[in-house]
């Protein structure tokens, strides 16, 4: 491992980089992300675990699926990941403004699973996630997958909106209704439970008019895409071989000094082995999805 | 490779702790890849500047060595600029 080659080494992984991100910016079926993520899947997962646990099914809705579109056009365009956006706008917002009127409602976000399962999965083993999914007082839900760049990550972004309607419940209205959501709410929100079964964020929210509804980034006609490679786990593959394979050399290194019984006055091995084991772990751990 | 390990152990322990931190960072931070390469740039950074003052206090201090880690640091980056890009 001669500076020279490490640099050059350095020096192409930088190339491949820029040439990885021009393929896939200007032809995604060859190099994109490879993603399989359906509303019905979605769908039919979550009803399968909730009738095993003698839950009612629930419907696709709509307005809900709508309320779930703007939440994720909104993420990407104002690059968060959150359920609050930085201006203050709660998923209530985007509910309400998709003109469901709700008693209960919920969100669940996910990104960076390439099934449909695997959401369903990441969901089911968070604990407040799984609450969500597994509600009595959800009816409905409205599913939104949409692919693009959130916080420097190319990504499949999947939203969820549950609810249930002021209709369907009326024999509870007057009652204060607390949400079972684990939405956290902005501290500057004025409670109002009295007159709203939520926290209203109507000091915060501007109203909205369908041309100030932001547009998704990268508006996707299908929620299947297949290129010929996948750039996540190509990049992810290229990177940690690389990195295995200098660990096994700096390794093989030590263990050949050693059985040659060769004098070294200085080797930097150790060192050298603790920074790349440490990239090597945050590359696995990077690999994973993530819900919200 | 082991008595070097143990006259230099306190060494590798704030080494070790130094890049322990930065993967600490990283996990909270993980959603938010630019964050995650800000952490990752910063950890080279501290691991250069440990190895110049490692080696400064030992008197074995040289251009080729400093010159060592800085390419091991670049290489390392690069790696992450095209696994995080």
């Amino acid at each position: 491992m001669h500076h020279k080659s490490l640099v050059v080494l350095a020096i192409a992984l930088i190339g491949l980089s820029f040439l990885f991100s021009f393929t896939a910016k200007h032809d995604q079926s060859v190099l994109g992300i490879s993603y399989s993520v359906t509303p019905d899947e979605l769908l039919l997962l979550t009803n399968q675990k909730r009738q095993e646990l003698g839950l009612s099914p629930l419907v696709m809705n709509n307005e809900l699926a709508d309320a779930a579109r703007r939440k994720a056009s909104d993420m990407f365009s104002k690059n968060y990941w959150a359920h609050i956006a930085p201006d203050g706008g709660t998923p209530w917002y985007f509910i309400r403004s998709a003109g469901y009127e709700y008693v209960y409602a919920g969100e669940n976000l996910a990104r960076g699973y390439n099934s449909s399962s695997d959401v369903i999965n990441a969901w089911l083993a968070s604990p407040s996630h799984r609450e969500n999914m597994l509600s009595s007082n959800y009816k409905d839900v409205g599913f939104a997958i949409q692919e693009g760049n959130l916080t420097g990550d190319d990504t499949v972004l999947v939203v969820e909106e549950l609810g249930n309607r002021v209709s369907t419940t009326s024999q509870m209205e007057g009652e204060p209704v607390l949400s079972p959501s684990p939405i956290p709410q902005p501290t500057s929100v004025s409670l109002s439970p009295t007159a709203a079964p939520f926290p209203t964020v109507q000091a915060l929210v501007v109203p909205i008019t369908p041309s100030s509804i932001p547009q998704p980034q990268l508006q996707v006609a299908a929620f299947k895409n297949d290129p010929l490679i996948n750039k996540p786990a190509a990049q992810r593959n290229i990177a940690a071989f690389i990195l295995i394979g200098i660990l096994i050399l700096l390794i093989l290194d030590i263990i050949i000094i050693r059985r040659k019984r060769i004098i070294r006055i200085l080797s930097h091995n150790i060192d050298h082995i603790i920074f790349f084991s440490i990239l090597l772990l945050i590359i696995l751990l990077l690999t994973r999805g993530g819900v919200l | 490779m082991v008595a070097k390990f143990r006259a230099h152990r306190n060494y590798y322990i704030v080494l070790a702790g130094m890049q322990i931190s930065g993967f600490i960072l990283v996990l909270f931070a993980h959603s938010d890849k630019q964050l995650v390469f800000s952490y990752v740039i910063i950890s080279t950074l501290f691991y250069i500047l440990w190895a110049y003052i490692h080696h400064f206090i030992h008197h074995s201090l040289n251009a080729k060595i400093v010159l060592e880690y800085i390419v091991m640091g670049v290489l390392g980056i690069a790696v992450m600029f095209f696994f995080l890009r």
